[in-house]
């Protein structure tokens, strides 16, 4: 056989073999589905709940502990900006997307990454496939997707999540295992058992890390959930999506603004969150 | 040291089991807290062929990395240390002195030999009740500190009795009474990376006394202090001990701080554990060079008493038939040099060594001068 050949059988492979996934998990995909889009409409509405001008006040105040009155104005002044560009229920939808996927995508790799911290062999299945899931590029993610759920906010989600996976698990493994050796002697010698060791030394100690990964996670949930907004993840990105077609420039610039703004506001906000943790290990 | 020939060693888990079942606080006085029997660690792969060519053949560290690719650590350790008493294992880099000291409470696992706390042996001890070992009988405070930076000083503190699981109200108590002893009372709030290395390690050692461990292990634990701050918690340490009372092994690679520290100093060199004594002894009789080396710096005033200097009172008495040795200055046998330069240096005549009553020698200005040398008097 050619080189074409093989190729061309490996493709038909593929394709079929996503076909009879599908259909046989038909009803499996359905419940997921539905579940992941009752999640996503419930913290939208909620989210949705206040109007615009007190969901705006609510986040200056907010950011204003976390990081202070100046950046509090300016993040309250940005989504301003969303609301008077006519694009507030875009922007929360695209926030909700960011949010839910990022959540999701945390609750797999924090005990995913504590595992392949504490297992070697874990953490040498996990690397592959953690490269794999970030590099593979998005737009390939999005079509076994919509084979699977089809066009919808679950496919939005899902991917995301996929997408967003990998830096939390990374950074969470690498925290921990760079728990100071020192640290863990102290705590064995006193007695401490596996489960008091991870939970009362190497986690504290790790939290840095942690909470970059968080960081990074909720960085790449929203740069996916734009790219989600061509498979029915609405929002932002679908709003793009459609001004590009059109050839509104300026409509689309809009979109792309609003879409700066989430993402600065959520990554300071983020980044406060580690300042935090980081403060109490600092010298003074 | 001598073991008694002929002790039964039974270490099966039922004869541990047993020996937990006993209660520790009556056989105070009848085992020493902390005893080590042919201890040997050895890093590598071969480490079973290297043992038995080690016994066999005597062979040294270099020759063990030569032939079988293996890293000794310890060779055959063996002492024991008695209740309250502080016992400093001395040595410099690569003696094997940190890795001794882990095996103690089993972060590192011998290779061979058995370790006894309060005459139960731990090495067959699961893990669960090795766990419990520690956190009820054994306190460490290491070299670098270790203390948790992500908590404040008194949840630091408080951190073994935590991982007992005491409540909150009584492991705080415990904490600040530890904080006093330390005399860091008023930081509880404090977090590690506000205090200084000297503080740093005071509450690393509160940490240690706030379990109240049987026996406290300490791993060089001055030796990444300035000087100043050393000597300062090196008296401080002194004060407490004696407060506390408790049965401690102290490593160090520093001759003078384990004179200053140890009722009893172990010189290891390259794993093995070259000669164990008093200060006095070891300055005084140094088993081979290298320990003779070592001590040819140490100042012999405050070490070397007036029993190792004295001469039987016939060397004076025979040569001056006239004079009365009723009209000399007297001292006692523990008295150490420092104190016997005072006398002679006031009284300007030899001094009349007394025990009680009984006379039992004589130091000459001779003998004085010579013992701080380090030389025996064996002239007139």
């Amino acid at each position: 056989m050619t080189d074409t050949d093989i190729f061309a059988t490996f493709d038909a492979v593929v394709e079929m073999s996503i076909e009879r996934i599908g259909t046989s998990l038909q009803s499996y995909l359905d419940i997921f589905s539905d579940i992941m889009e009752l999640i996503l409409d419930g913290v939208e509405n909620t989210l949705l709940l206040p109007p615009p001008l007190v969901f705006i006040l609510l986040l200056g105040i907010i950011a204003w502990k976390v990081v202070g009155i100046q950046r509090a104005v300016l993040f309250s002044a940005g989504f301003f900006l969303c609301l008077s560009m006519n694009l507030w229920q875009q922007t929360i939808e695209t926030t909700s997307l960011t949010l839910v996927s990022a959540g999701v995508a945390l609750l797999i790799a924090f005990p995913l990454g504590i595992l392949s911290a504490l297992n070697d062999m874990a953490a040498k299945i996990s690397r592959p496939v953690m490269d794999f899931m970030q590099t593979m590029p998005p737009y390939v993610y999005l079509l076994p997707g919509v084979a699977f759920l089809g066009f919808g906010e679950s496919t939005a989600i899902t991917t995301t999540t996929i997408f967003a996976i990998p830096p939390a698990l990374k950074l969470t493994n690498l925290g921990i295992r760079q728990v100071p050796v020192a640290q863990l002697e102290a705590g064995r010698s006193f007695g401490a058992s596996p489960a008091q060791l991870l939970f009362k030394v190497q986690i504290p100690c790790a939290m840095p890390s942690i909470m970059a990964g968080v960081n990074q996670t909720l960085m790449l949930a929203l740069a996916m959930s734009v790219i989600a907004g061509i498979v029915g993840g609405g929002g932002l990105g679908a709003m793009v999506y459609k001004t590009i077609m059109f050839m509104q420039i300026g409509k689309a610039f809009n979109a792309g603004l609003a879409i700066v703004i989430i993402a600065i506001v959520i990554d300071r906000l983020s980044e406060g969150m580690v300042s935090v943790f980081q403060r109490k290990g600092r010298e003074t | 040291m001598r073991m008694e020939p002929g002790v039964k060693q039974n270490f099966s888990p039922e004869q541990c089991e047993q020996d937990i079942g006993k209660d520790p606080k009556a056989q105070t006085g009848a085992f020493p807290p902390v005893e080590c029997r042919n201890l040997y660690k050895i890093y590598g792969k071969k480490t079973k062929n290297a043992l038995n060519a080690i016994k066999n053949e005597g062979l040294s560290k270099a020759q063990v990395l030569a032939r079988y690719g293996c890293v000794t650590g310890v060779i055959d350790a063996s002492f024991s240390i008695s209740q309250g008493e502080i016992f400093c294992i001395m040595g410099l880099s690569g003696s094997g002195k940190s890795t001794l000291i882990r095996q103690i409470n089993r972060l590192i696992e011998p290779t061979e030999g058995q370790v006894l706390i309060d005459g139960q042996l731990i090495n067959r001890l699961t893990p669960k009740k090795m766990r419990r070992l520690r956190s009820e009988k054994l306190g460490m405070v290491f070299q670098n500190m270790a203390l948790l930076p992500r908590r404040n000083v008194r949840d630091n503190v408080a951190f073994g009795l935590e991982l007992r699981r005491v409540d909150k109200k009584t492991r705080y108590q415990a904490a600040e009474k530890a904080l006093e002893l330390v005399q860091l009372s008023g930081w509880e709030n404090r977090y590690p990376g506000q205090l200084s290395g000297g503080m740093q390690q005071r509450v690393g050692l509160a940490r240690a006394l706030a379990v109240d461990p049987d026996i406290l292990l300490m791993d060089e634990p001055f030796s990444a202090l300035d000087p100043l701050i050393r000597r300062q918690l090196q008296k401080e340490f002194i004060k407490l001990s004696d407060l506390t009372r408790k049965t401690t092994l102290f490593i160090t690679h520093d001759l003078d701080e384990a004179i200053r520290l140890g009722h009893r100093i172990a010189i290891m060199k390259d794993g093995v554990l070259v000669q164990i004594g008093t200060p006095e002894e070891i300055i005084t009789n140094p088993t081979d060079d290298y320990v003779a080396d070592f001590v040819a710096g140490i100042s012999r005033l405050k070490l070397v008493y007036a029993h190792t200097v004295m001469k039987p009172i016939e060397t004076y008495t025979s040569p001056h038939r006239d004079m009365s040795i009723e009209d000399l200055p007297k001292s006692h046998p523990e008295a150490d040099l420092d104190s016997l330069i005072d006398i002679i240096a006031e009284k300007n005549k030899p001094i009349l060594v007394v025990e009680g009553n009984k006379p039992v020698g004589i130091v000459t200005k001779r003998s004085l001068l010579l013992g701080i040398q380090g030389k025996q008097d064996d002239g007139q």
